[in-house]
């Protein structure tokens, strides 16, 4: 980040056209006239002497230290001066204020120019505005802001604020006082100039010819480095043209009525009444400005940056003063912690919405699905993905008479779509026991389902060559509900739970809690079957010793035999998955619907959010619920990822 | 106050089913900044305008084109829908065709300053539309331009000297239009003048200009030196 600097401070104050104007900070060497040129006379302005500029006249120079007055980012112009309106149109010209650059070669590329239009003389309505020449040398004039130009005589503040995003975004602000008058988005972002431009005062060179002179006084002139807030343009302005005349007025009032003392303001006494008074305004100004800009809402510069400190907020380079505000009140205002108001209450601004328009999700230990939203893949892993389509608002499994999808252990092209089942605690060992005591419930619609084969639920370690069967099979024509277990893919055996028939069947696989002496990593499962309803009607199995762990549970289609006698034709539905041990729970999110209006801070929203959740949860702000990788809307370099 | 300043538009899209053109809100839209809604649409159907909308005025080209341009108004509320729907008719060929632009300072009171439409028949590739007298200064003048498609026809429009273009929807389908509506700030009162474009082919359609009111220009504060010396720029503090 730039360290906010003056670049250059123009006072002047030279008494004498005998001498130079000097930079009061020491970037540019003192002021010349070019060839051909004439020097500006020194006049009397508001805060001492100015510079009277007009047609053919005009100053520049050159940087001590190459770079000194160059910003290619964000740059302030701010100038005292009084504008010949009338007379600038006289000339039929732009008038302009400052050029840094004179645009005939890469190293003169004009980085930031400011520059006054007469738009309508007889109303005596002006503009002022940026222009700069991009890295290819092309010239970009933006659009300006627009004000009433005050009589001759009478001196304005005006200011030019450039605040660079990015390449292509570009805000620009101008100020009259402290009016805002005009506030522009650009794409421009591709900015030139070099080390060693002219810093050109007055006038701006086209093809090398000095042209487009000012008709006016500049009192003063300074460029900054950064973006000058309107607070801090407000309190500038508002000593110039009222505290400090109030200060020389209180010193007037001071003086007993008759006092053999000049009311002349020009006598010896009342200048120094001046002094002392515009000495009591300075001061009043900046108590004022603390009184006025000390709190978040209004800060900028370091106070601005003592606040972020404060609250843990560190700014990013193009962040406006605006976003670094609204992340620090965000921050402020968090209140009622974690919960959901809480959490609306401290990102609505950073997300622009209002607060009932941002949602928090988050989750318990049960999935549910109804197939209503399609087969996501973000949920599942159906393999082959052919074999696996949504019909009618349920998962369909079909496999061809001609498919062989043998499932043996040592032959494995069974038709399988599962969801992981995660857990969070671990063993002795240290060993994550993913599918902790999981329980599964699907509602199993067969329509065919031939024989030699079946379709059913199962806990699945495909690593390990685990996996726990629970299905309903065509044995020769006998429909039978069967177990089956395979440790490392060696089958344990069928077990024949109970003769049923082609129906619908409600199927549950549980891990059944530790009970009794079992050998090491084994645990105690129950197989259940309905065929009365999801709620009614279950028939539990005896208990099935089978390994602890497995990562994955869900639905297969399979043969006991490479050959099936016909098509299979399977409906899934109402699948019902809890692994109480599973992260779920642990895992939120901040979701902002991106069709809605508004520019929101994700990155600080997101940092705001870190800030209020529970350290054992991993929260993160997304603005779509699927996971899509390299997609900064899914936060997928942030996780925890997707939100379903 | 800042100038009058376009810097947003979103392009409508026709329901046929609903009978709805809806625009969504672009997003830069902020509270107090006014939309602008310019749509055209047959003049057989009526008009329904939803919540906070108002109509600043409306104009009916006659045959062949039997054509209406509207120009709606709305203030950003605090917050603002995502989506605006107008009401336009079920089923209607050519179908209506619109634009929501988004401005700082337009005034959101003000009544129209004035407006007029031209019918255009095709005889000539020039869309005049024609003059308007601004009030005042900052008046903004709005060109919209509308031909007919017919059949595959998707014609296009050169607009006119000084005027920029906002936004542009084109139907290409049969008996739909293309609609360009454009900005024109003339910084001046009286006449505008016409300021017609050039269509890319022999067309019939319309061409409008609406003068809208934008908050003036406003004198900048100022200083008036008694005596030269003052503080200037700070070096500390502000």
């Amino acid at each position: 980040m730039t360290v906010p600097a003056t670049l250059v401070l123009l006072r002047f104050d030279e008494p004498s056209n005998d001498v130079a104007p000097s930079d009061q900070i020491g970037s540019l060497y003192d002021l010349q006239i070019d060839t051909g040129l004439a020097l500006p006379p020194v006049v009397s302005a508001f805060c001492g002497f100015g510079r009277q500029f007009s047609a053919g006249s005009a100053l520049d120079a050159v940087d001590v230290v190459p770079g000194a007055s160059l910003t290619t980012r964000d740059v302030t112009v701010q100038v005292l001066l009084s504008w010949d309106v009338f007379n600038q149109n006289v000339a039929g010209t732009l008038g302009t204020i400052v050029a840094r650059g004179k645009g005939n070669a890469i190293a003169e590329y004009v980085a930031y120019g400011v520059e006054l239009r007469v738009v309508n003389a007889a109303l005596a309505i002006g503009e002022i505005r940026f222009f700069w020449q991009d890295t290819a040398g092309t010239v970009h004039t933006e659009a300006g802001g627009q004000f009433v130009v005050p009589p001759v005589g009478q001196f304005v503040m005006l200011t030019a604020v450039r605040h660079w995003v990015s390449g292509t975004d570009v805000e620009l602000r101008y100020y009259a006082g402290d009016l805002l008058i005009g506030e522009f988005l650009t794409i421009d972002g591709d900015i030139g100039g070099g080390t060693t431009g002219t810093f050109c005062v007055g006038t701006r060179y086209t093809a090398g010819a000095a042209g487009n002179f000012l008709v006016g006084t500049i009192d003063e002139l300074r460029v900054l480095n950064y973006e000058l807030t309107a607070e801090e343009i407000s309190a500038t302005w508002g000593r110039i043209a009222k505290l400090q005349p109030r200060g020389y007025r209180a010193i007037r009032d001071l003086l007993p009525p008759g006092s053999p003392i000049s009311d002349d303001p020009a006598s010896r006494i009342q200048k120094l009444f001046r002094i002392v008074g515009h000495a009591i305004g300075y001061a009043a100004a900046q108590v004022e400005n603390v009184r006025k800009n000390q709190m978040p809402d209004r800060a900028y510069g370091p106070v601005l940056a003592q606040w972020e400190g404060i609250v843990g907020e560190a700014p990013k380079a193009p962040d406006t003063v605006v976003t670094r505000r609204r992340r620090v009140i965000g921050h402020l205002r968090q209140h009622a912690g974690t919960s959901v108001p809480g959490v609306q209450a401290a990102t609505a601004d950073l997300l622009q919405l209002a607060a009932s328009q941002v949602q928090v999700i988050a989750f318990d230990n049960t999935v549910r699905e109804d197939w209503s939203l399609g087969l996501r893949a973000e949920r599942w892993w159906a393999d082959p993905t052919a074999k696996w389509t949504i019909a009618a608002a349920a998962l369909r499994v079909q496999a061809l008479s001609t498919d062989n999808i043998l499932f043996d252990g040592t032959t494995r092209q069974w038709s399988t779509c599962f969801t992981s089942a995660p857990a969070t605690r671990r063993s002795f060992t240290g060993q994550v026991l993913d599918g902790l005591q999981a329980n599964l419930f699907v509602k199993v619609v067969p329509t065919s389902l031939p024989d030699k084969a079946e379709v059913g639920i199962a806990f699945y370690d495909w690593a390990a060559g685990n996996a726990l069967l629970f299905g309903l099979r065509n044995n020769a024509g006998v429909y039978q509900l069967v177990t089956e277990g395979f440790r490392a893919w060696v089958s344990q055996g069928v077990t024949v739970q109970v003769v049923s028939a082609l129906v619908t069947q409600w199927l549950n696989l549980a891990q059944l809690a530790p009970a009794g002496i079992l050998p090491a990593n084994m645990s105690h499962y129950q197989a259940a079957w309905s065929t009365t309803s999801e709620l009614a009607g279950y028939t539990n199995s005896a208990a099935i010793t089978h390994p602890t762990v497995f990562q994955y549970a869900g639905m297969y289609a399979r043969g006991f035999s490479a050959t099936l006698a016909g098509a299979v034709d399977v409906a899934f539905d109402d699948v019902i998955l809890r692994t109480p041990f599973g992260p779920r729970p642990f895992r939120w999110y901040v979701y902002r619907d991106p069709t809605l209006p508004g520019t929101p801070d994700l990155v600080a929203a997101h940092a705001q959010i870190q800030r209020l959740k529970h350290a054992h949860t991993a929260a993160t702000v997304i603005t779509t619920k699927s996971l899509l990788a390299d997609s900064p809307s899914s936060g997928a370099d942030r996780g925890p990822c997707g939100a379903l | 106050m800042p100038p009058v300043g376009f810097f947003a538009s979103s392009v409508g899209t026709y329901s046929s089913a609903n009978g709805t053109e809806i625009f969504l809100t672009p997003a830069a839209a902020r509270p107090n900044d006014v939309l602008l809604a310019a749509i055209v649409a047959p003049s057989s159907s009526p008009m329904v305008a939803p919540s906070g909308w108002s109509l600043m005025a409306s104009d009916a080209a006659g045959a062949p084109v039997s054509m209406t341009t509207y120009l709606f108004r709305r203030t950003v509320a605090q917050t603002e829908p995502a989506q605006h729907s107008f009401g336009v008719g079920l089923g209607l060929g050519p179908q209506p065709v619109g634009l929501l632009m988004a401005w700082h300072s337009v005034d959101n009171g003000a009544a129209i300053v004035a407006h007029g439409l031209a019918l255009v028949s095709p005889t000539s590739t020039a869309f005049p539309a024609p003059s308007i007298v601004l009030a005042h200064y900052s008046d903004l003048t709005l060109l919209v331009y509308y031909a007919e498609s017919g059949a595959g026809l998707t014609p296009t429009f050169v607009l006119p000297a000084g005027a920029t273009q906002l936004g542009a929807t084109v139907y290409a389908a049969s008996g739909g239009g293309t609609l360009v509506v454009a900005q024109y700030l003339k910084e001046a009162v009286g006449a505008t003048g016409a300021l017609s474009a050039t269509c890319s082919a022999t067309n019939t359609g319309l061409a409008a200009q609406y003068g809208v009111q934008a908050y003036p220009t406003l004198l900048a504060p100022s200083v008036i030196p008694d005596i030269p010396g003052a503080i200037g720029f700070p070096t500390i503090g502000v």
